[in-house]
């Protein structure tokens, strides 16, 4: 069996050989039993790849992925509940959407209304002032969506009762509204992903829990206006 | 020619056997972990056999993990345009190759391309001739052992494998052959 014709076996099995070259392999066949013995080989060879035996691990690997899965969600600040897939900034869409929430926790909130120095009344904390880095709390829902446009009702009648008739000291007004436009950039990257995938459940429910979370941080900065 | 009832009922099957996994895959990518443990039942006797024959069985049961992990991750971006088996299985091949390359792994090398024969001669039983051919892969040199298993096993073409590996397609085809012809030898005879 010469080297040019064997070498070419795999070639000229797998259709890979250009017509001229493949005529001349084929004719060689027809005279040369060592390469044709060899050629039956390999085909032999190609269909027993197909069906490799598949293997299975001596251990159920499960387990560990589990554990890497939940670890992966705490590893990034938020937690899992019900085993649901954190809340985080790793749909590329909204990766540039990240929102200061700390104030949405009834502690935060409080401390971020709290009188503060100099304006004699309610003022922001630093949380609303810190940069939009912090990613998103796991969703603290049940997780269910929720109805965008009822949110969306609610957040204007509390932005009303927030803001209309100047109950506010104006420099807490002013902390407030730089807080609310960090929110409101992270929900239109939200809709604006949304749009270009329509229907994604995953999305869509993203814009309804944060719809809902600002809902409820107006809800608790009213209350405290309100005294 | 098979049956044309038997042949409905295993079509209609197979169609089932696909809407359960879409409804799983569904469910995963929102967060079900219950459902992502069915697919990885469903996969990873598959995922674990090319761990074996990419990486070795040392390293098998890492790079399975790996890979479902990665998996998990990247559920979001699987569009349903393809099977989400194949999908899973081009992830695979990319993470084992990844991690290869970032542990710079020093493979073993074989001296003339040849390969012991001790454990890998044919026998009578179905299951261990097949055990045995598998291990011969095992134990190809590195270079063949990789192109074979991507291109008889998973059914990449010569230019995906060449891109993937960092080889040419020329270089590609040659080693496969040379896997092909060492792999002879371990035929049931």
């Amino acid at each position: 069996m010469t080297d040019r014709f064997r070498d070419s076996l795999s070639e000229y099995l797998d259709g890979e050989l250009e017509p001229d070259r493949r005529e001349l392999v084929e004719r060689h066949l027809e005279t040369c039993e060592e390469c044709s013995a060899a050629l039956a080989e390999i085909e032999l060879v190609v269909a027993r790849a197909r069906t490799v035996a598949e293997r299975v691990p001596a251990q159920d690997l499960w387990p560990g992925i589990q554990t890497r899965i939940r670890t992966g969600a705490r590893a990034h600040g938020g937690t899992v509940i019900g085993f649901r897939r954190r809340i985080s900034l790793s749909v590329p869409q909204l990766a540039a959407a990240a929102v200061t929430l700390t104030s949405l926790s009834a502690a935060g909130a409080w401390l971020t209304l709290r009188a503060a120095p100099g304006d004699g009344g309610s003022g922001v904390g630093p949380a609303a002032d810190a940069p939009g880095t912090i990613a998103l709390a796991a969703d603290e829902t049940d997780g269910t969506a929720g109805n965008a446009a009822e949110y969306g009702r609610q957040i204007a009648e509390l932005e009303r009762a927030l803001f209309d008739g100047g109950r506010l000291p104006p420099e807490t007004e002013s902390k407030l509204r730089r807080a609310l436009v960090t929110i409101d950039r992270a929900l239109e990257d939200a809709r604006r992903a949304l749009t270009e995938m329509p229907d994604d459940p995953y999305l869509e429910q993203h814009v309804s829990s944060t719809m809902q979370r600002k809902a409820d941080f107006l809800r608790y900065a009213v209350r405290l206006a309100r005294g | 020619m098979a049956n044309p009832a038997t042949r409905l009922t295993e079509i209609n099957e197979k169609s089932e056997q696909l809407a359960r996994e879409a409804a799983d895959v569904r469910a995963a990518a929102g967060g079900d972990t219950e459902a992502f443990e069915r697919l990885y039942r469903a996969h990873v006797r598959r995922v674990y056999g090319l761990a074996c024959r990419l990486a070795g069985s040392e390293h098998a049961d890492e790079m399975t993990q790996d890979v479902f992990v990665r998996v998990w991750q990247k559920l979001q971006t699987f569009r349903a345009e393809s099977q989400f088996g194949s999908w899973l299985y081009r992830l695979a091949v990319n993470v084992i190759y990844g991690q290869l390359r970032s542990q710079g792994t020093e493979r073993r090398r074989f001296s003339g391309g040849e390969i012991s024969l001790d454990r890998a001669r044919a026998r009578r039983d179905s299951t261990e001739i097949r055990l045995d051919f598998d291990v011969a892969i095992e134990r190809l040199p590195d270079g063949a052992r990789e192109v074979f298993v991507l291109h008889d096993v998973e059914g990449y073409k010569h230019r995906e494998i060449a891109e993937l590996v960092g080889i040419t397609a020329g270089t590609s085809k040659s080693q496969l052959h040379r896997a092909r012809m060492i792999l002879r030898q371990h035929l049931d005879r």
